[in-house]
């Protein structure tokens, strides 16, 4: 049951992650590989302040993450979302000016520099180390270092990120987001300053990746640079386009699609000596299969 | 006739039912299968089958090994622990590294699970089922220290990697050596992209250090070793990891390194010929860990399954325990070391020698 209700878990936290960049790629247009950035500096946030006190207390000297902060899951994830504000800020306004494959590539840079800051800074992160210890956070007086509660507590986020996502979707503020991937410059003569909603949606989305850090760290406990490659955000972006583009729905679906087929490839009862092999070629031809007979992802409503 | 016959079966049925199946230790191991480290993960599995292989029919137990993979990932290695304990209900885990061991802790704890973890350089945390195995990072930059202390090394310079083995070895040298009042003169960190050293040769050239500490792997040590040659600079190196194998003994040619003791010719044998090459570095290792296992097992009544405190127990009475990597035993709670020797590399060969053998050499 442990083993089930952990997959139930990294679903929930890569089902907001996916929701988060489906705004950016779905939504808006734009293809962002920033993300797992976002996303190492929430888990490495959380790890901090639950595992490494003393280091958040140097932190707090700098007003970081705010006055009268208590060690724990809370000041962690408001840690990672003020870096991630203030990160956000830069790279969005930058990213601005940057579209389609220079988009791209200029935030697939960030991603790499995020993960080297992850793996050099060894005074904060202690490098290839890791940080390990990191403690399940207590909700309202609940311990949630208890497997199930802790899956409970995860769909519960996943609930509000998705709530949000369709108020932001769903409002005119969505249809802009909408408008600029289709045609920028068109909404632009209408009088819309585009640069205003991309950076806004791009820190929004990034909020949402911070959080799914966070989650993640108190799911595995253990948080270090491996987890934060470029392999990483591909098999986030394989979520989003695998689910559809611009469905949160579809996004849900490329979470459980990415998160269980391995999982259940694991069950395929194939000899030992090649198990693990076949295990990723059988998942690389899933892939390209669905890719093949539906370009436009499970539920998408267009194609990349 | 046919009553004869339905008395026969009945009889054979009874005999079956009082022939006691022997009791199943089941054993879970995560390695990484595929990926970048997938040629460690199968050597250490090719180790452990090896001696599963080997294993006579008259003991009190049955050992099922199930393998799991993680990739060298540690959402992954979370995933293969839990399906291992849920599903498999195992009764030990093997994780390789410290940062398998360090994803599975939080998962075995309170579980009744024996954790054992070769090749892991941490050390073993406070829950009683909990055995690391392998060499420690303090006892190797031990070694180390007293090599440069013994050759009188006065100033150093250290080529390394980002690797968790890296960061805890540079860390308990520092100490050492500051203790020695030898000074570290440069610390030069690469990253696996890296391939232009020869601004870093000719940075040590400057500065001159008595050694060159080196414990990047390659191709970046190798690359960068030779590159200092081309500019005609020639550095008396010293590996601290079993990275520094893998650089051409070219390059490292008078230069020495610690590391474990060769593992014996015997098991080399046998691996070599039960897999058709030679083995690598955890193969001896997750091999030896197996054994102490079985080893300790099978001194406990085989009536049923022992739990995990009876094997523990019986695990920690290992007293030098000879296996493929010399002489295995506890050096601190829970904790089993292979002994480390200094190599020396002399015409393009390693060869095993004492401190008073190296200090001799490099004073002639």
């Amino acid at each position: 049951m442990d083993y089930v209700i952990s997959i139930i878990t990294t679903i929930g936290v890569y089902a907001i992650m996916a929701l988060s960049l489906n705004l950016l790629i779905g939504y808006t247009g734009l293809l962002s590989l920033a993300h797992v950035a976002f996303f190492g500096i929430g888990a490495y946030s959380v790890a901090i302040a639950t595992a490494n006190p003393d280091l958040l207390a140097t932190l707090s000297k700098f007003g970081l993450p705010y006055p009268g902060w208590q060690p724990g899951f809370g000041a962690g994830l408001m840690l990672g979302l003020e870096v991630t504000t203030a990160i956000s800020l830069v790279v969005g306004a930058i990213m601005n000016r940057f579209s389609g494959d220079i988009y791209c590539i200029a935030t697939l840079g960030i991603g790499i520099i995020a993960h080297t800051f992850f793996l050099n800074a060894t005074s904060i992160t202690q490098g290839p180390l890791g940080i390990a210890g990191v403690v399940p956070p207590t909700v309202c007086g609940i311990e949630l270092n208890d497997p199930a509660r802790y899956m409970v507590f995860v769909w519960m986020c996943v609930t509000v990120v998705w709530a949000a996502c369709l108020a932001i979707t769903r409002t005119p503020f969505g249809r802009i987001l909408n408008s600029i991937r289709e045609d920028e410059l068109t909404i632009r003569l209408f009088g819309y300053y585009t640069p205003a909603f991309k950076l806004m949606v791009f820190i929004m989305s990034a909020w949402m990746a911070t959080f799914a850090g966070g989650l993640f760290a108190c799911h595995l406990q253990f948080v270090d640079p491996t987890s934060f490659l470029t392999s990483e955000i591909i098999f986030v972006v394989t979520m989003v386009i695998l689910g559809g583009l611009a469905s949160h729905r579809g996004a849900f679906l490329g979470a459980i699609v990415m998160v269980m087929l391995p999982e259940a490839l694991r069950f395929v009862g194939a000899r030992p000596e090649y198990a693990a092999q076949l295990r990723q070629i059988l998942f690389g031809i899933a892939l390209v299969s669905l890719m093949i007979f539906r370009p436009q992802g499970l539920l998408g409503k267009f194609k990349m | 006739m046919k009553k004869l016959i339905v008395l026969i079966t009945l009889l054979f049925s009874v005999l079956a039912a009082f022939a006691a199946d022997k009791p199943v230790i089941k054993v879970g191991v995560v390695v990484p299968l595929s990926g970048n480290m997938a040629f460690l993960g199968e050597n250490a599995r090719s180790g452990m089958l090896l001696r599963k292989k080997e294993m006579s029919a008259n003991t009190h137990f049955d050992y099922q090994l199930i393998f799991e993979d993680d990739e060298f990932v540690p959402a992954k290695t979370n995933m293969a622990v839990r399906k291992l304990k849920a599903l498999d209900n195992i009764d030990v885990l093997v994780t390789l590294w410290a940062n398998s061991y360090d994803v599975a802790m939080p998962l075995i704890k309170g579980s009744h699970i024996v954790h054992m973890s070769p090749e892991c350089w941490a050390n073993p945390t406070g829950y009683p089922y909990d055995f690391v195995l392998g060499g420690a990072c303090d006892d190797y930059a031990s070694m180390m220290a007293n090599a440069l202390n013994a050759l009188h090394a006065k100033k150093i310079a250290v080529f390394s990697s980002q690797a968790s083995y890296n960061t805890l070895f540079h860390k308990a040298l520092s100490q050492k050596l500051e203790k020695m009042k030898i000074t570290i003169a440069d610390f030069h960190m690469t990253n696996s992209e890296t391939r232009d050293f020869r601004t870093y040769a000719l940075k040590l050239e400057e500065i001159k250090p008595d050694i060159l500490v080196v414990t990047a792997g390659v191709p970046m040590a190798e690359i960068a070793l030779r590159q200092m040659h081309q500019i005609g600079y020639h550095p008396l190196v010293a590996g601290g990891t079993a990275d520094f194998l893998d650089i051409n003994h070219e390059v490292t040619d008078g230069g020495f390194y610690v590391l474990t003791i060769p593992t014996t010719d015997a098991f080399e044998k046998k691996f070599q010929s039960a897999y058709k090459h030679s083995s690598v570095y955890p193969a001896a290792n997750a091999y030896d860990t197996l054994s102490v296992l079985i080893n300790a097992c099978e001194q406990l009544p085989g009536k049923s399954k022992p739990s995990a405190e009876a094997i523990s127990n019986q695990l920690r009475k290992t007293q030098e325990f000879s296996g493929a990597m010399g002489n295995t035993s506890f050096t601190a709670p829970n904790k089993l070391s292979c002994p480390l020797a200094y190599y020396l590399i002399q015409d393009g060969k390693s060869k095993v020698v004492t401190l008073d053998e190296l200090v001799k050499f490099y004073n002639k």
